[in-house]
């Protein structure tokens, strides 16, 4: 679904993401792991047209310019931020709203010529958005202010933004960060059940590995902006270079 | 969206809501009512309404004086550019000092068009002047779409420093020494409105039009677009948010606003000059927003009559009045720092319990 062809980012002279390639299938769960700085973060940055990159995406066979986060958007990819990034001045099913995939009479003109188009698509925008937010269990903060969500409620909140508009490929970046046990349990749960009811595959930057062996189909690790093996959980923690990339042992260089 | 979306075994109201009703927009409705986000709920036309008819009430009631009504004549048309600052600072974030700027375009715009051969009535100079200050917004607004925040405001502040030399150069525009005179009263269907208390009742239907279209923005996803790309673009972007099409268009709608209450200035007082439109409004402008409330569309119009009224309410004090308004100010924005309609609203909030039945109740325990 997802096809990434040597990606590179490049900040100066430092390259912090080095010709990454990687490919998420339909229906797969994969793991992008590796050390801290070893490019996780940016590569999915560079995925949904956050930082300029160079290299090839494509999405369902249709190739996406990179740099450009709308474009990004329109061609399905759907991304969740670390921190959750929610707009504290929306209300709950607002922040949703803004990620609905329907563009038609969203400007001037549908709030004043094509009113009545507008208001049939706002409702049709409701109750995805509203699906969404049931989705992931927040049905019963759809009026609720943004500014008075918990942390947590917050991350569930970007998540419903992130999978309002039937995204092709979903991206996560660390979503069990500041979260307990149970929590974390919790919350590989709802990505399952979004996984499955939404049928959308998933790429989730982790750092905990009980969550990474139950959720994800393959992991990816990445190091030093490479990929440095790929394969089914169990088999990537036994291979050596990754031990060594974590372990901070003899840095395997090539 | 389809069935499978729909979590099984959820309760009403996503329960209720038959997948089918999604084909028809007949039947969507009626769910897709109780969904709708709180703006929708709020009576913004029933306000507008209210509004107007309390200040054609009210307004020849209480003044009778000459030199009040001008007053009210300048709040009206005051609220009228500060309700396009308010779209243009307060929804889209955008940093702009060249709202006055834009009501000089609007006025010598309006003036040129009463003074040329071309004549045209009061309406034609209004419109021409509303289009040539959203041409113009248009034009630098694309020129400088990437710019954020402070280096906006630089930008638009030098916009106003070249307007202000072609204004005092381009005499065959501006008059002479970039001072229109002798522009024409107001003249509408027949009818001239020179008195005090005959413009009041064009204004009045000038600032009505205005609210309307702001509760017609409020009341769109041009608003919560607009809100996003101000307080986060990248994410919003991120989100497929049409940031730089929001930000511009309620730029350009703002500006608008400005050029038409300078165009209606002109024939009130008779005169269009760069000084009633100097860096002593456009900080008035910022103060209207500030005071009144940046988070509301009655934000504006009520800074605007804290401006007009209260420095006049003052001059009994006399040498002190400047001391005693500055104070004012002060404490105003201390004791709300949302301005009067944000600290009102929460007082309201407040009293009637809702900021607590706010929280979200039931499942939402799930995670965090």
């Amino acid at each position: 679904m997802l096809s990434a062809d040597g990606i590179e980012v490049h900040f100066g002279a430092v390259r912090a993401v080095d010709g990454v390639s990687l490919e998420v299938g339909d229906g797969e769960i994969v793991g992008l792991v590796g050390p801290n700085g070893s490019g996780k973060t940016t590569f999915l940055n560079a995925v949904c047209g956050v930082v300029p990159a160079r290299g090839r995406l494509e999405v369902a066979g249709h190739p996406v310019r990179l740099g450009a986060p709308r474009a990004a958007a329109r061609a399905g990819i759907g991304r969740v931020f670390q921190a959750p990034q929610t707009f504290e001045a929306l209300s709950c099913i607002e922040n949703v709203l803004l990620a609905s995939a329907d563009p038609r009479a969203r400007g001037l003109l549908g709030a004043t010529v094509l009113r009545p188009l507008m208001w049939s698509r706002e409702q049709r925008r409701w109750l995805e958005a509203h699906e969404a937010l049931a989705l992931v269990g927040l049905e019963g903060a759809t009026a609720t202010p943004a500014h008075m969500l918990t942390y947590g409620e917050r991350r569930l909140l970007d998540v419903a933004r992130a999978i309002v508009s039937a995204p092709r490929v979903l991206l996560l970046d660390e979503p069990s960060a500041g979260l307990n046990d149970s929590e974390t349990a919790a919350l590989g749960d709802l990505l399952t059940r979004v996984h499955e009811e939404r049928e959308v595959p998933i790429l989730v930057i982790e750092h905990k590995i009980d969550f990474l062996d139950r959720l994800c189909d393959r992991v990816v690790v990445l190091d030093v902006g490479r990929v440095i093996a790929s394969g089914p959980p169990d088999e990537v923690w036994r291979d050596e270079r990754v031990m060594s990339a974590y372990l901070g042992a003899t840095r395997a260089e090539g | 969206m389809n069935e499978a979306t729909t979590p099984v075994g959820e309760p009403a109201p996503m329960g209720a809501a038959p997948t089918t009703g999604l084909a028809g927009g007949e039947t969507t409705a009626p769910y897709a009512k109780r969904l709708r986000p709180g703006i929708y709920r709020r009576h913004h036309y029933l306000a507008v309404v209210v509004f107007v008819v309390a200040t054609a009430v009210l307004a020849p009631m209480f003044a009778e004086s000459r030199s009040t009504q001008f007053l009210v004549n300048l709040w009206l048309v005051y609220s009228i550019t500060g309700i396009g600052f308010y779209w243009v600072f307060g929804l889209a974030g955008r940093f702009a000092f060249c709202q006055t700027f834009m009501m000089a375009l609007g006025g010598y715009m309006g003036a040129w068009v009463a003074q040329s051969s071309l004549g045209g009535g009061f309406l034609v100079q209004v419109a021409l002047g509303v289009v040539l200050s959203a041409g113009v917004a248009t034009a630098v607004g694309l020129l400088v779409r990437r710019a954020q925040a402070f280096y906006f405001a630089i930008a638009t502040i030098a916009v106003a420093e070249m307007g202000r030399v072609f204004f005092s150069k381009a005499e065959w525009f501006t008059g002479m020494n970039g001072t229109r005179t002798g522009i024409p009263p107001i003249r509408l269907f027949g009818r001239d409105y020179i008195a005090e208390s005959e413009v009041f009742w064009i204004f009045l239907g000038g600032l009505a039009l205005v609210l309307l279209l702001a509760a017609v923005i409020e009341r769109s996803p041009l608003r919560r677009d607009a809100v996003a790309a101000r307080d986060n673009a990248l994410v919003a972007a991120v989100a497929g948010v049409p940031t730089g099409r929001a930000q511009l268009t309620l730029f350009v709608l703002g500006s608008a606003m400005g050029g038409l209450s300078g165009a209606l200035m002109g024939p009130w007082t008779g005169t269009t000059g760069d000084t009633s439109f100097g860096i002593e409004l456009a900080i008035g402008i910022f103060l209207m927003l500030l005071l009144g409330g940046i988070g509301s569309m009655w934000g504006p119009v009520v800074g605007a009559a804290f401006y007009v009224a209260v420095p006049d309410l003052l001059s009994g004090f006399d040498k002190y009045a400047t001391i005693v308004y500055g104070a004012l100010l002060l404490v105003t924005i201390i004791l709300m720092p949302e301005g009067i309609v944000g600290g009102l609203g929460r007082l309201r909030l407040r009293l009637e319990g809702r900021w607590r039945r706010m929280r979200p109740k039931g499942a939402v325990d799930a995670v965090g």
